[in-house]
């Protein structure tokens, strides 16, 4: 099976049995560029544009990936600070008292995924990741490898990592979702144990035993990714269309008027309703007053970035 | 001192590093050992494909005439990367590749988390120095090896999951070159410089003239939100059953972020552009 660099453009071959291997068939590129211009017929922005627009013959590429399936299990220790607060009457007359009380839990939360893991060192970007989610979303079937490639053209990009790397990284890319459960569930327990479902917590220290209790990698499977440049007012940009039904995943468009009009409205807005309310509460209230303004200088400021961005990605 | 044992060249040798790396050809000596083991990625994207995408590019104030600036000077430049074959112990599936920029200062500066291709190089020929400007390594494997944090956190956080400590250990295995376009044209008399990774013709920065026209929007802009964010800081806070004037000022101070940023933009001397999101 001969795979071609993207790098170097020479080509090389896939080390195992190609039998082993899988692959989604794709669309001829005739279809691909059928879906990708009635997309773009129905894009909001795009549709008034579409003379303006030329579409050039699209590339296929094959990534290759493997699923790995992990189930991970955590048994934890933690100190939950919950606060809250109680109304008590004081000769008769209602109270607020703010309460804050320290709970010690413990506790077993599990975490099960399948997780897609590029099977390439250099990161593709944003479009494999989009790709991997349609392919979750969409479950076309995929077939040997050695039947998908006799059907016609395309790069096929040499896996570069074991399946055993491809576990790691899938157990990796979980840990920050488990321990964010461990969070929450201990963060339940300390409202449950202090019997006020509402209570603000802050876990304080956690100590947390993982165990994998499932972790198994599919074989090699290779997603077919069109990637179909277009030339708007003289510039490139790129559609990265699931090769399979002809999904646009990304697609790079520029910066129009109307997106740069939402933008202003968006500095006008933080600044007009944070700076507003912030200033007019200052005297009263004066860590209010400053945070408001603030957060609306912060939030103008952010907003005020889409004004200056020329290209946009929309997934 | 040391003497290179492939160009001859004598450079200061500091006792008690395990790489010495030459200035004058980058050939690396460790503990008696010369590693030839050199590669280049091949450029995909040529001189003028690589001008085609900067001009055209098309950034945010630039004349609408930017594609008819004149091209004055391309330059390709290697930047060195150390590759390594890193394994942990006592974890032996863990084991892999990985490649680090062997230059403290690379002259062309690349987006953050860059991660280099390791497979699949072509290898370098003396002949293919005609090409382009090939940098020297200024930093050692060793140092370099350490800008891999995200390799070696991987494997921790993987390693902690079986209860188990890893200890990392590493083999340098050679250099590979990766080609950037570094360009400059003219426009209006003045000269800007980009920056085009040559191996799939992608505009890594730039910099570019802002026309009168991006100039004056853009200021438009800041007075735009100025105005309207103290007009609807009078709003709100008569929405809100207080003074109308004092929001009027909060809504002026609140949009000091946006006003700033897009008056920073139109006051300057040139744009500029960088890669963001690798799609």
């Amino acid at each position: 099976m001969v795979a071609v660099c993207r790098y170097c453009g020479r080509p090389n071959f896939l080390l195992g049995n190609p039998a082993e291997v899988l692959a989604v068939p794709s669309l001829p590129s005739s279809d691909v560029v059928k879906k990708a211009v009635e997309r773009t017929k129905k894009d909001l922005n795009l549709r008034w544009r579409m003379s303006a627009m030329n579409f050039t013959s699209p590339d296929l590429y094959y990534l290759p990936f493997y699923f790995v399936d992990v189930r991970l299990n955590a048994d934890y220790r933690a100190t939950v600070v919950v606060t809250y607060t109680k109304t008590v009457y004081v000769r008769g007359q209602p109270r607020s008292e703010i309460v804050t009380k320290v709970v010690k839990v413990a506790g077993r939360v599990s975490l099960s995924d399948v997780v897609a893991v590029l099977a390439r060192r250099a990161t593709w970007g944003l479009s494999a990741d989009a790709l991997t989610k349609h392919f979750f979303d969409t479950a076309p079937e995929p077939k040997p490898l050695t039947d998908v490639a006799a059907q016609g053209t395309g790069t096929f990009l040499a896996a570069e990592i074991t399946p055993e790397r491809a576990k790691a990284k899938a157990v990796r890319s979980l840990i920050p979702r488990l321990l964010t459960r461990v969070e929450q569930d201990a963060a339940a327990r300390a409202r449950e144990a202090v019997g006020v479902l509402t209570a603000a917590t802050t876990v304080k220290d956690k100590t947390v035993d993982y165990e994998v209790a499932r972790l198994e990698a599919s074989r090699l499977t290779y997603l077919p990714l069109w990637v179909m440049t277009y030339l708007y007012n003289g510039s490139h940009y790129h559609y990265y269309v699931a090769g399979w039904d002809g999904k646009v995943v990304v697609a790079e468009e520029p910066a129009f008027a109307e997106h740069r009009a939402a933008s202003l409205l968006g500095a006008v807005a933080a600044g007009g309703v944070l700076g507003g309310l912030g200033y007019a509460l200052y005297h009263a209230d004066f860590f209010t007053g400053t945070v408001a303004l603030t957060a609306g200088a912060v939030f103008s400021y952010l907003a005020a970035g889409g004004l200056l961005r020329s290209r946009r990605v929309e997934k | 001192m040391m003497q290179c044992p492939f160009c001859g060249a004598r450079y200061e040798a500091p006792p008690g590093r395990r790489f010495y790396v030459c200035p004058y050809c980058g050939t690396v000596v460790s503990e008696g050992k010369t590693y030839e083991s050199v590669f280049i990625f091949q450029p995909r994207a040529d001189k003028t494909a690589a001008f085609r995408a900067a001009l055209n590019l098309k950034p945010t104030g630039s004349p609408d005439d930017l594609p008819q600036a004149t091209p004055t000077a391309a330059e390709l430049h290697f930047l060195p990367l150390y590759l390594y074959h890193v394994s942990f112990q006592p974890l032996p599936e863990l084991e892999t590749d990985a490649a680090a920029l062997a230059m403290s200062k690379p002259s062309v500066e690349l987006p953050r988390g860059y991660r280099f291709p390791t497979c699949w190089k072509t290898p370098f020929k003396p002949s293919l120095e005609k090409m382009g400007v090939f940098h020297q390594p200024d930093l050692d494997p060793e140092s370099a090896f350490y800008t891999l944090g995200e390799l070696i956190e991987e494997a921790e956080a993987y390693a902690s999951v079986f209860k188990t400590k890893v200890t990392v250990s590493w083999r340098f295995e050679g250099i590979a070159y990766f080609p950037v376009w570094a360009l400059e044209y003219q426009y209006g008399g003045r000269k800007y410089a980009a920056a085009v990774d040559a191996t799939d013709g992608t505009v890594i920065q730039m910099e570019y003239p802002l026309s009168r026209r991006g100039r004056a929007q853009t200021a438009a802009f800041a007075a735009t939100a100025a105005l309207g964010s103290a007009a609807l800081g009078a709003l709100t806070a008569l929405w809100a059953g207080l003074r109308p004037e004092l929001g009027t000022l909060g809504g002026l101070i609140a949009s000091t972020g946006a006003a700033l940023r897009l008056a920073a933009f139109a006051a300057a001397r040139r744009g500029r552009y960088k890669a963001e999101a690798k799609l």
